[in-house]
C-alpha cells in the first residue's frame, strides 16, 4: 500500500504528457516538375484554384486549393489535354501510410471519372475528403 | 424458527433455469454485436491492402471484447445472482487472453500493412505512425499496459503475487481502456464512417463503462451509505476461525440470500484497503449479518483483533450459490472445512428434505458443528460428519451412493477447497446426477 502512492503519482506524471502529446503531421511537397509552369505556384496558396495558361503544346496544368487536415496538407495538380484530365500530381500530401495507400486509388478513380465524383478510401477518410475538395477547386478553376 | 419455516410461502420457480437464461442472454448479446460490427466493417469500405484489412477487423473485435470484459466484471446483481462471480471471473480470464492475442494481431497486421504500402521497414513505419498520426502513441501505450496485465495474470506469475498487488496492476486496464477508446475515436475508419457507427461505438463503450461504474462503485457506495454496517460482535469459533456479527440500518432492505458472500473491508487505519471475500454463515434475518472466516491469508488472521464498533464497507451480496438455482425439492449439501459457512446459511433457507455431508480433516476443525446439529435437528435434516485425512473415498461414488441413495433426484450444493470440490463433482458425474442439479462455488477471488 505504501508503494501505491508513488506509483500512482508516477502514472499520472506519465499519462499527462501522453494525453497532451499531439502528433505532428508531416507533409510531403512534390518537387516542381515543369519549372516554367510551376513558378507562379510558389506564391501563398490560394483558396480557389489557379490555372496556368496553355503552353504551346495545348497541355494545361491546374492547381487545386490547399486543404489542411490534421494529418497534413493536401493539394492536387491536374494536367489537362483539352478537356481531358490526363494526370493527377500531388503537390502536397500527408506523409502517412493511410495517405500513401489511398492516393493511387484516388488518382485512378479521378482519371476514370474525369470529375470530382470519387469514392472515399476506407482508412483514409480525411485525406480522401481533402483530396476531393482540392480536386473540385482545380476542376472549377479550369472551367473559368 | 421452525414455525416460520413451515408457514413460509413456497417460492415459485421460473420455468427456465436462471443460469441458462443469463448465459444464453449474455452470449446472444455478444454474438449480435459481433455481427453488427462485421456489417459496419464492410459498410465502411474495404481497404486496398489485405494486411490492413485483417488488422482493422481484429481491432474492432478487440474493442468489442474489451467492452464485454468490462460487462463480465461489472458485478451487476442480475448477472451475478444467476451465473456467480466465480464463473463470470473464469470467463473473464479466458476472454482476457483471447483479447490480448486479438489486440496483438491488430497492431502487428496494421503495422505490416502500412509498412507494405509505404515500403518502410515495419519498425520505422510504427515510429512514423506514432509521431505523425494522432492517437497511435496512446494505442501503443494501451497495448503495452494490456500485455503487462496479461503477463501478471499468467498462472506462474499470479501464484507468486499477493492478490492486492495483482489487483493494483490489473486496475491499469482501465487506463488502457480509456487510451484505446480515444485511439478508436481518433483514427478508426469504421468509427467515423457513418453517424450510426459513431453512435453505436459510443453506446457500446458508454454501456460497458457505465455498467462497471454502477456495479463496482455506485451500487456499493449507495448500499453502504444506506446500511452503515458496523461490527457488533467478534466470536472465536476455533483456533483459527472467527465469526463476526454485523449490524446496520434497514438490513431488511438488503437483498442478500443464504449462500451468498460479500467482499468485506474493515475500515481501520491499516487494513481499509484490503477486501476479503467471506460467505454469510447465517441466513440474513433482516437485522444482522454474520460472516465466519478462517485464517488463510494475513488479512483473515487479523480479523480476530477487529474491535466491536468498527465501520465495515461491504460490496455485495454476490454469488449464485443460492436456492434460486434449486431444481428439485430435496437437497444434498457437501461442505469441506470452512466451506461450511454458506452451507450452514443454506440449510436455514432450504425447503424439502436435506442431507448434509461435512468433511473435515480433524474433528476439532468442524467449526459451527454445534449449530449444524441444532439446525439439522430442527429441520429434520440428516447430518454426516466425515473426518480423516484427504482422500477421495469418503466422498466417492460408493460412499455417497450408500449415504444418499436418491442423490440423482436431489440438488447438490458443494462448497470447499478446490481439491475436495473437484472430487465431489467427479463423484456426481460418476453417479449420473444431472449437471444442472450440481452447484459448486469456487471459493477464491479473481486471478
Amino acid at each position: 500500500m505504501k508503494r501505491a502512492v508513488p506509483i500512482l503519482l508516477l502514472t499520472i506524471a506519465g499519462l499527462v504528457p501522453l494525453w497532451r502529446f499531439e502528433a505532428e503531421p508531416e507533409t510531403v511537397v512534390a518537387a516542381p516538375e515543369a519549372p516554367a509552369a510551376a513558378a507562379p505556384d510558389t506564391a501563398a496558396p490560394d483558396v480557389s484554384g489557379t490555372s496556368q495558361a496553355p503552353a504551346a503544346s495545348g497541355a494545361q496544368t491546374v492547381t487545386g486549393s490547399l486543404i489542411s487536415t490534421k494529418y497534413g496538407d493536401v493539394q492536387v495538380r491536374l494536367t489537362y489535354a483539352g478537356d481531358q484530365i490526363t494526370a493527377v500530381t500531388m503537390v502536397k500530401q500527408p506523409n502517412s501510410g493511410p495517405t500513401k495507400m489511398a492516393v493511387p486509388v484516388l488518382v485512378r478513380e479521378t482519371l476514370d471519372a474525369q470529375s470530382a465524383d470519387v469514392d472515399t478510401v476506407s482508412g483514409a477518410t480525411t485525406t480522401s475528403g481533402a483530396y476531393v475538395q482540392s480536386l473540385q477547386a482545380a476542376i472549377d478553376a479550369k472551367g473559368d | 424458527m421452525t414455525t416460520l419455516q413451515l408457514s413460509a410461502p413456497v417460492e415459485r420457480r421460473p420455468s427456465a433455469r436462471p443460469g441458462v437464461v443469463a448465459r444464453t442472454g449474455l452470449f446472444a448479446v455478444l454474438a449480435a454485436n459481433v455481427l453488427l460490427v462485421t456489417v459496419l466493417f464492410f459498410q465502411a469500405g474495404l481497404s486496398v491492402n489485405a494486411l490492413i484489412l485483417i488488422g482493422r477487423l481484429a481491432g474492432l473485435y478487440g474493442a468489442l471484447l474489451m467492452a464485454f470484459q468490462l460487462l463480465l466484471v461489472a458485478r451487476l446483481p442480475w448477472l451475478d445472482r444467476r451465473l456467480g462471480m466465480d464463473r463470470l471471473t473464469s470467463w473473464h480470464r479466458w476472454i482476457g487472453f483471447s483479447l490480448l492475442w486479438t489486440l496483438l494481431t491488430h497492431a502487428v497486421f496494421i503495422t505490416l500493412g502500412y509498412a507494405q504500402v509505404t515500403s518502410l521497414p515495419p519498425v520505422d513505419e510504427l515510429v512514423t505512425m506514432a509521431t505523425t498520426i494522432d492517437g497511435i502513441l496512446r494505442a501503443i501505450v494501451a497495448l503495452v499496459l494490456i500485455i503487462v496485465v496479461g503477463a501478471v495474470s499468467a498462472r506462474f506469475a499470479r501464484r507468486r503475487m499477493a492478490y492486492e498487488t495483482w489487483h493494483f496492476v490489473h486496475l491499469y486496464t482501465y487506463v488502457a481502456v480509456v487510451l484505446a477508446f480515444s485511439h478508436q475515436v481518433a483514427v478508426g475508419p469504421t468509427f467515423t464512417a457513418s453517424a450510426f457507427a459513431t453512435a453505436y461505438w459510443w453506446g457500446v463503450w458508454g454501456f460497458a463503462l457505465g455498467a462497471v461504474f454502477v456495479g463496482r462503485l455506485g451500487l456499493p457506495l449507495w448500499r453502504n451509505l444506506r446500511h452503515r454496517l458496523r461490527v457488533a460482535a467478534v466470536v472465536p469459533e476455533s483456533g483459527n476461525v472467527v465469526s463476526i456479527h454485523i449490524t446496520g440500518r434497514h438490513l431488511d432492505k438488503l437483498p442478500a440470500r443464504a449462500g451468498q458472500f460479500f467482499l468485506w473491508r474493515f475500515l481501520t487505519k491499516d487494513r481499509w484497503w484490503q477486501a476479503n471475500p467471506f460467505s454469510l454463515s447465517a441466513a440474513p434475518d433482516g437485522r444482522s449479518l454474520r460472516l465466519t472466516a478462517k485464517a488463510l491469508g494475513p488479512g483473515s488472521a487479523a480479523l480476530r483483533s477487529v474491535k466491536v464498533g468498527t465501520r465495515v464497507f461491504a460490496e455485495g451480496p454476490y454469488g449464485a450459490f443460492t436456492t434460486l438455482h434449486q431444481t428439485r425439492p430435496n437437497t444434498l449439501l457437501v461442505a469441506g472445512g470452512v466451506g461450511i459457512t454458506p452451507v450452514r446459511a443454506l440449510l436455514e433457507e432450504l425447503r424439502g428434505h436435506v442431507v448434509v455431508i461435512y468433511r473435515v480433516t480433524r474433528p476439532e476443525d468442524a467449526v459451527l458443528l454445534h449449530e449444524m446439529r441444532g439446525l439439522a435437528h430442527a429441520r429434520g435434516a440428516v447430518l454426516h460428519v466425515v473426518t480423516g485425512p484427504s482422500d477421495r473415498a469418503p466422498l466417492g461414488p460408493d460412499a455417497i451412493g450408500r449415504a444418499v441413495p436418491d442423490v440423482r433426484d436431489r440438488d447438490v450444493f458443494v462448497c470447499g477447497p478446490p481439491g475436495m470440490t473437484n472430487a465431489v463433482l467427479q463423484t456426481m458425474r460418476d453417479l449420473g446426477v444431472p449437471k444442472h442439479q450440481v452447484h459448486a462455488e469456487r471459493f477464491s477471488l479473481a486471478g
